[in-house]
C-alpha cells in the first residue's frame, strides 16, 4: 500500500506540482489549503505518513499547524517537511524545535523533494 | 483608473497641502481606484496563469502516466512470453518438445523390439527350413528303404506279403512326410520373403523416427535460441524504456520545478498591494488628508516573515534535520 503524504499549501499550483511529483514516485497524495485544514486532515486520517507544509498561509500558518499537530508529543513519529519561500534562521529553528524534519526553500527541485520524502519515510 | 485634470483652483506650488481639498480627495479616490483596479488585474492574471500552470502540469503528468502505463503493459506482456511462472510461450514450447521427445523415444523402443522379434523369427525360420530339409532327406531315405523292403519281400514270395504291406505303408508315410515338407517349404519360402521386408520396414521406420526426433531436437534448440535472442532484445528494450522513463520523469520534475515560478511571480505581484497601500497613506498625508487614512483598507500581509523577495541563493535548498 503506497504511503500517504499530506500536502498543505494555499497555492493550488504548488499543491499540484508537489502532488504530481510525489504521485510519479508512487505516493498517494492528499491536499489541504491551509493550516486549519491540515490539522483536520491529520486528525481525521491515520494513514497519513508524512506532511509537506507551507509556512505562509491564511487562517493558520504552517508553523502554527506544526506546533498544533506536534503538541504534547502527539504525532511524534509523523515526519514534517516545511516547504516555503522563507529562509530566516529563526523560523527554521522554530520549526526544528517544534519537530519538523526538514526545510526546503521554494522554488524547489522536484526530484530533491522526492528524494527527501523517500529518505525520511525509509528512516 | 481615474484621470485627474487640474482646474483653475489648483495651486501648483509644489506643496500638497495647498491643493484644494476637493481635488485632493479626488486624487486620493483616484489612487484608491487605481489600487483596486491594479489588484483586480493582478488577481485575474494570477488566476489565469494558475489555471494554465495547473493545466500544463496536468499535461506533463498525463504524458508520464501514459508512458508509465505503456512500459508496465510491455513488461506484463514480456513476463507472459518469458513465463517465469511456467505459463509463458517459451515454457509451453519447451514442455511440448519434452512430450514429443518422450513419445519418439517410446516409439523408437517399440520399433527396436519389433526389429529384434523379426530377426529372431528369421533365425527360427532358418532352423525350421533346415529341419524341413533334414526331414526331406529322411523321407527320401525312408522311401528308398521301403522300396528295397518291397523288393526283398517280393523275392521271398508268399512269406513276405506281410512285410511287403508294412513296406508299402512306410512308403506311403514317406510320401506324406514329403508332402508336408513341401508345404513347410512353401510357407518358409513365403516367410523368408516377408520377414526381411518386415525387418527392413522396422529399420526404415526407426531411421525415420530418429531423423524426426533429431529434427525436433534441432527445432527445439532453434526455438530456444530464438527465444533467448528475443528475450535479450526485449531485456535491452526494457532497459532502454527504463532509462527513457527515468529521463521522462526527470524532465517532468524539471518542468514542474520551472512551473513553480508562477507561484513566485504571483506572490511578487501580490506584494504590490502593501506598496500601493503605503503610497495611498503617504499621498493622503502629503495632501493633508490624515482623516481619510483610517478609512483605507489594511493591506493583506500573508507572509509570516513579512513581504520580501525570494532569496535566489537559498532557493531549492533542502535541509534535513
Amino acid at each position: 500500500m503506497p504511503k500517504k503524504v499530506l500536502v498543505v499549501d494555499d497555492s493550488p499550483t504548488v499543491r499540484q506540482q508537489v502532488g504530481l511529483a510525489l504521485k510519479q514516485a508512487g505516493y498517494e497524495v492528499v491536499e489541504a489549503t491551509d493550516g486549519a485544514d491540515g490539522v483536520a486532515k491529520v486528525g481525521g486520517d491515520p494513514d497519513i505518513g508524512m506532511v509537506i507544509l507551507d509556512v505562509n498561509m491564511p487562517r493558520m500558518n504552517g508553523l502554527e499547524m506544526l506546533e498544533t499537530v506536534k503538541a504534547g508529543g502527539k504525532n511524534a513519529d509523523l515526519p514534517v517537511i516545511m516547504l516555503t519561500s522563507e529562509g530566516q534562521q529563526s523560523l527554521i529553528e522554530r520549526a526544528k524545535k517544534a519537530g519538523a524534519k526538514g526545510w526546503i526553500v521554494k522554488p524547489f527541485k522536484a526530484e530533491l523533494l522526492v528524494a527527501a520524502v523517500k529518505k525520511l519515510l525509509v528512516a | 483608473m481615474m484621470r485627474v485634470v487640474p482646474d483653475a483652483s489648483y495651486d501648483d506650488a509644489g506643496e500638497g497641502r495647498n491643493v484644494p481639498r476637493r481635488l485632493a480627495r479626488k486624487l486620493a479616490a483616484g489612487l484608491a481606484e487605481f489600487r483596486t483596479l491594479m489588484m483586480n488585474r493582478i488577481n485575474d492574471v494570477n488566476a489565469t496563469t494558475c489555471r494554465e500552470v495547473i493545466a500544463a502540469a496536468g499535461s506533463v503528468a498525463a504524458v508520464v502516466d501514459g508512458a508509465t502505463a505503456h512500459v508496465r503493459r510491455v513488461k506484463e506482456m514480456v513476463a507472459s512470453i518469458e513465463g517465469g511462472d511456467g505459463g509463458g510461450v517459451a515454457a509451453a514450447v519447451a514442455r511440448q518438445s519434452e512430450v514429443l521427445r518422450r513419445f519418439f523415444e517410446s516409439v523408437s523402443r517399440d520399433i527396436a523390439r519389433q526389429e529384434a522379434v523379426a530377426e529372431r523369427a528369421q533365425q527360427h525360420l532358418q532352423r525350421i527350413t533346415k529341419a524341413a530339409s533334414d526331414t526331406a532327406h529322411l523321407a527320401s531315405a525312408a522311401r528308398l528303404l521301403a522300396l528295397n523292403a518291397r523288393i526283398e519281400a517280393a523275392r521271398v514270395g508268399g512269406h513276405g506279403n506281410c512285410f511287403s504291406t508294412i513296406a508299402g505303408e512306410m512308403q506311403h508315410l514317406a510320401e506324406q512326410i514329403t508332402q508336408a515338407n513341401v508345404f513347410i517349404d512353401s510357407v518358409a519360402s513365403r516367410l523368408s520373403q516377408d520377414l526381411p521386408e518386415v525387418a527392413e520396414s522396422a529399420r526404415a521406420l526407426r531411421a525415420s523416427t530418429e531423423d524426426l526426433s533429431h529434427d525436433l531436437s534441432q527445432a527445439t534448440a532453434d526455438v530456444e535460441g530464438e527465444t533467448a535472442v528475443m528475450r535479450d532484445i526485449i531485456r535491452r528494450m526494457l532497459e532502454q524504456s527504463d532509462q527513457e522513463m527515468a529521463y521522462l520523469i526527470s524532465s517532468s520534475h524539471e518542468a514542474l520545478s520551472h512551473l513553480q515560478f508562477q507561484d513566485v511571480v504571483a506572490q511578487g505581484l501580490l506584494r504590490i498591494e502593501p506598496s500601493l497601500h503605503d503610497l495611498q497613506v503617504e499621498q493622503a498625508k502629503e495632501l493633508g488628508l490624515e482623516d481619510i487614512i483610517s478609512d483605507l483598507p489594511v493591506a493583506q500581509h500573508r507572509e509570516i516573515g513579512g513581504d520580501k523577495p525570494v532569496d535566489q541563493d537559498n532557493a531549492g535548498e533542502v535541509l534535513l534535520f
